[in-house]
């Protein structure tokens, strides 16, 4: 037959028409999906038992208590615990991101000890018994004094423990890293007493108003879940150079130029003086030393004359004044973003004076102390700590130094001669669970268990209104050669000269348990310890002698401005926050990274911020790469341009540069904390840097 | 369309966001996929390929300093009911493959993946960019594969996911409902972002149910939906006090009025769609 081109293509579109109206070309689409996804190597998580445990977060100072999912044997997820009077049944990303550190690419697999160069990256596996008698060895040899040792808690089992090793080689040299409760202790106990122990703590759940200077109350300050719940429901009044979440939420923003919020305060309280807006009767019944306070308030930090300093109009010092004033229970509060960093004693005192103003002192809603933690194994108070970290940064004073939980590689390495400093430590030694950057300096590490491997008890201060103790819970066996850092060092102990019968425990569970004396019941039968609401009870509370305030006026500065010239370096440099970037010790997980948002960090390179007028006079767009130096260093970061920005202002996100871990977080981005400095406050001695000065140059 | 369930009525799954809440801490991000084993990148910087089932997204008011102020939207899968709630989400009228469909018993659409083929036309066509592919296969290296859930299943590359309003937690609450002969109770199924917001910005529940908490902020004077003119009927709505917020919600011209409220649009009945 004869088959022309009309018939051709008659055929064909009938054929076309008719396969369309039958299922083959729909069951070809679902069989063409199913030959293509029968891949072995696409993972079927196993099904097991369903269940939960409790544990408790190490990863923020915050306190948190978990509730770990299982399935079977392992670990799916992590939520926060429903019956935490802290975090009440929520968690930060950070927290939940866990698993992902449990079985991660950063952990450590087990004892290793350095074989090639520091920092080559290039290791020797030993057994548990060869790296604890090497440790033994090496603090024997070592001079006492040349000894040191960083600890992630300042008060606990695990502190007591370390101390008690110092103590055995004959060391004083006990470090944590400093924050802004250190300052706040100190400032306590020059204007309310301070016995041993005790810290500070705000009664947010009462408050009717947060006067915030500097602090992240939506971005991690204090208890971070805590805080956000607290951010969406009081009135805030937010005092920072630059819009962040917080300032963003408050009801005032008030944009103070960067270091000046302890003036601000101070012109505030001045403020209040004089318009006559402040507690009468409690200062005159409860208070000393108002008269000269005042008299030099008022002489040097009127609204007037702070202005030169803040560039905050005394029209808004005036409106903030009647507003704290106005509430019931306000309260203020300080610490620059999460309070990893002190502020300066006269800053933390201007904040205190106040909320003493207001009566706000040991009371609802206010200021408050709280009480000590009861060991049974007591921790020493650390003395003259702003002056022992200072001397960990410099060369030639540190024989051996130990590593628990703080990553100083980091965390501490403020400039090029602190990271030098450090890295020209003889021994270092770090019990570090993952590689971070100061495992991967170190000579023998030891690793600890993570938070979800470990009974552990976790002392909390994050500004809590009562004295609080966590105790975190393996959810699963341990996931590597790992052990815990408490046998660890009741093994070495035993080992040293001296230290049998300072380390007579037969493991560190039954340390444990003495240590914890009176809370050690609470602590296994719920994971949480909770100490009573010290100023609402008994005699003192009647007698009203538990608020006492002596108005304190501060000798040293209350604003250092940042070092360098502006001619050569006109901008500020400041650090952002975020919850959703770790600033601390541990760096973000894999899950973590995915919120990072692409204005923060691309392909590696971290952002500033800076508002358009600023960009402009740097020559600068949105989007382009500069290099951004301080007097401690340099990186190269990407523009990002926002109008929330005070001109002349450059932030950037802290937490980021990381330079260990795993492919996922390392070397994304810049450290801020490299480029931020030392400003040392002749208060405490901490290093107090708030900001820098800082150059920008394009490309 | 399941059989064995004691559930007479059809229910409607929803949720409602209040932005005035939201911090932007992204404890829902990170919630959903440790929940829901969505796969992570080495960079996962370059937000076209970064899977996000529930992504914050940040807007300003666009004010110069100091009056500048910002807002976060958490924006999860709005699973659209398309006009009138008929069905037609613009990703479930587009799929060749019915891999992604609405289901009338609980408002939810769905995505299987064993019948996805990866053509990514219901990408093209969902305005919420709620939609992610795995171009690659998704890799997990050390142990992080113990850490996975085994009531999601992982996908494969060439597959498209998205959020599914937490199913897998529907279909444990639903079972376990059955067996005891009642209906699921609000508590009982939440998702995992909700779950996880610690300021409580995040409702979930069933829109359709009085008892719900939904039901009522839903129809709060502060309610609104996003891309609302649309009309592909989320069911998301966003509370906020501020004006400017609600203007970030959709597309508008210079002086063009505000939609009032979620459906005004749709009731009012005017043509040209």
């Amino acid at each position: 037959m004869k088959i022309n081109r009309r018939h051709f293509l008659a055929l064909g579109m009938g054929a076309t028409a008719g396969t369309m109206l039958s299922p083959l070309p729909w069951k070809l689409t679902d069989d063409v999906s199913i030959w293509t996804q029968n891949w072995s190597w696409t993972p079927v998580p196993e099904i097991g038992e369903y269940y939960y445990t409790g544990g408790a977060c190490t990863l923020c100072p915050g306190g948190c208590s978990l509730a770990v999912r299982k399935v079977g044997e392992r670990v799916v997820k992590i939520e926060g615990a429903e019956n935490s009077p802290i975090n009440t049944g929520d968690l930060c990303g950070v927290g939940i991101s866990a698993t992902q550190l449990l079985y991660g690419p950063s952990r450590i697999e087990g004892p290793m000890v350095r074989s090639g160069k520091r920092g080559e990256g290039k290791w020797k596996s030993l057994s548990w018994e060869d790296a604890e008698a090497l440790l033994a060895e090496k603090l024997g040899a070592a001079s006492g004094s040349g000894v040191a040792a960083l600890s992630a808690t300042k008060t606990g089992s695990m502190a007591a423990l370390i101390q008690r090793l110092l103590d055995t080689v004959g060391s004083d040299r006990f470090l944590t890293l400093p924050s802004i409760y250190d300052t706040m202790e100190q400032a306590m106990a020059l204007t309310m007493g301070r016995d041993a122990g005790e810290s500070v703590g705000f009664d947010m759940e009462n408050t009717d108003l947060i006067l915030s200077l500097g602090s992240a109350v939506a971005e991690g300050w204090g208890s971070p879940v805590r805080m956000v719940k607290a951010a969406g429901t009081k009135k805030m009044i937010q005092v920072e150079p630059f819009l962040s979440t917080t300032a963003s939420m408050a009801d005032t923003w008030v944009p103070a130029k960067p270091g000046t919020e302890g003036v601000f305060a101070l012109s505030v309280a001045a403020a209040m003086i004089q318009e006559k807006l402040y507690d009468h009767i409690f200062v005159s019944t409860a208070t000393e030393g108002f008269e000269p306070f005042s008299a030099w308030l008022l002489e040097n930090y009127t609204p007037k004359k702070a202005e030169a300093v803040t560039g905050v109009s005394p029209a808004m010092v005036k409106k903030v004044a009647v507003a704290f004033a106005g509430a019931r229970r306000p309260v203020a509060v300080c610490g620059r973003g999460k309070g990893e960093t002190p502020v300066s004693l006269a800053e933390a005192l201007a904040v205190f004076a106040l909320n003493a103003l207001k009566g706000s002192v040991q009371r609802d809603g206010g200021l408050v102390k709280v009480g000590a933690l009861p060991y049974a194994v007591a921790t020493a108070e650390a003395e003259a700590m702003g002056e022992k970290l200072a001397a960990l940064t410099e060369k030639g004073k540190t024989d051996l130094l130990m590593d628990w939980g703080t990553n100083p590689f980091y965390t501490l390495a403020s400039s090029e001669k602190a990271k030098e400093a450090l890295a020209s430590i003889g021994t270092i030694v770090s019990f570090s669970p993952y590689m971070d950057e100061t495992a991967a300096m170190a000579d023998l590490i030891l690793p600890d268990h993570m938070h979800l491997e470990k009974t552990q008890d976790v002392p909390v201060r994050a500004g809590l209104e009562r004295a609080t103790v966590t105790l975190t819970q393996p959810a699963l066996a341990p996931v590597m050669d790992t052990k815990h850092t408490g046998d660890v060092l009741i093994s070495v102990g035993g080992q040293l000269d001296g230290g049998g019968d300072a380390f007579g425990w037969d493991d560190y569970e039954s340390y444990l348990e003495e240590s914890c004396g009176e809370m050690w019941e609470a602590l296994y039968d719920e994971g949480l310890w909770q100490g009573e609401i010290a100023w609402k009870k008994g005699l003192e509370r009647i007698l009203g002698t538990s608020q006492r305030f002596t108005f304190v006026i501060p000798e040293g500065p209350v604003y250092t401005p940042a070092e360098g010239a502006e001619s050569s370096h006109p901008y500020t440099l400041v650090p952002s926050w975020s919850l959703r970037i770790a600033s601390g010790a541990v760096a973000d997980a894999p899950f973590t990274m995915k919120t990072i948002e692409d204005r923060v960090l691309t392909k590696g390179l971290s952002h500033v911020e800076m508002h358009p007028s600023t960009a402009k006079k740097a020559g600068l767009k949105d989007g382009d790469t500069a290099t951004l130096a301080t007097a401690s260093g340099k990186a190269t970061v990407k523009v990002t341009l926002f109008e929330g920005m005070m001109p002349g202002v450059v932030a950037m996100a802290a937490g980021l540069g990381h330079t260990a871990f795993d492919g996922f977080i390392g070397d994304k981005g810049a450290s801020y904390t490299a480029l931020s400095g030392t400003m040392v406050d002749p208060g405490t001695g901490f290093n107090c840097a708030w900001g820098a000065r800082a150059s920008l140059t394009k490309g | 369309m399941n059989t064995e369930s004691n559930e007479t009525r059809a229910k409607k799954f929803g949720m409602v966001i209040d932005l005035d809440k939201c911090t932007g801490c992204g404890s829902c991000m990170v919630a959903c996929s440790a929940e829901n084993n969505v796969p992570v990148r080495k960079d996962e910087s370059d937000k076209l390929l970064s899977t996000t089932w529930i992504r914050v997204y940040r807007v300003t008011n666009g004010k110069d300093f100091p009056d500048t102020e910002i807002c976060y939207f958490p924006r999860p899968c709005m699973h659209c009911g398309g006009k009138g709630d008929h069905g037609h989400s613009p990703c479930v009228s587009v799929c060749p493959a019915t891999a992604t469909d609405y289901d009338y018993t609980t408002g939810i659409v769905s995505q299987i993946y064993t019948r996805c083929f990866g053509c990514r036309y219901c990408m093209a066509a969902c305005p919420y960019h709620a939609r992610y592919f795995n171009w690659w296969d998704p890799v997990w290296p050390a142990n992080l594969e113990e850490g996975l859930s085994p009531d999601v299943s992982p996908r494969m590359r060439g597959v498209v996911e998205k959020c599914s309003f937490c199913f897998h937690r529907y279909q444990l609450a639903r079972d376990k409902a059955y067996l005891e002969e009642r209906d699921v109770e609000e508590m009982e199924y939440q998702t995992a972002c909700t779950q996880a917001c610690p300021s409580g910005a995040i409702t979930f529940g069933d829109l359709d149910n009085p008892d719900h908490e939904v039901y009522t902020l839903k129809k709060d004077k502060r309610a609104f939906r996003l891309l609302e003119r649309l009309h592909t009927n989320p069911k998301v709505y966003y509370l906020s006090d501020r004006e400017w917020v609600r203007r970030a919600g959709d597309n508008y011209l210079g002086d063009e009025e505000t939609t009032k409220g979620p459906g005004a649009y749709e009731h009012k009945g005017t043509g040209g769609h």
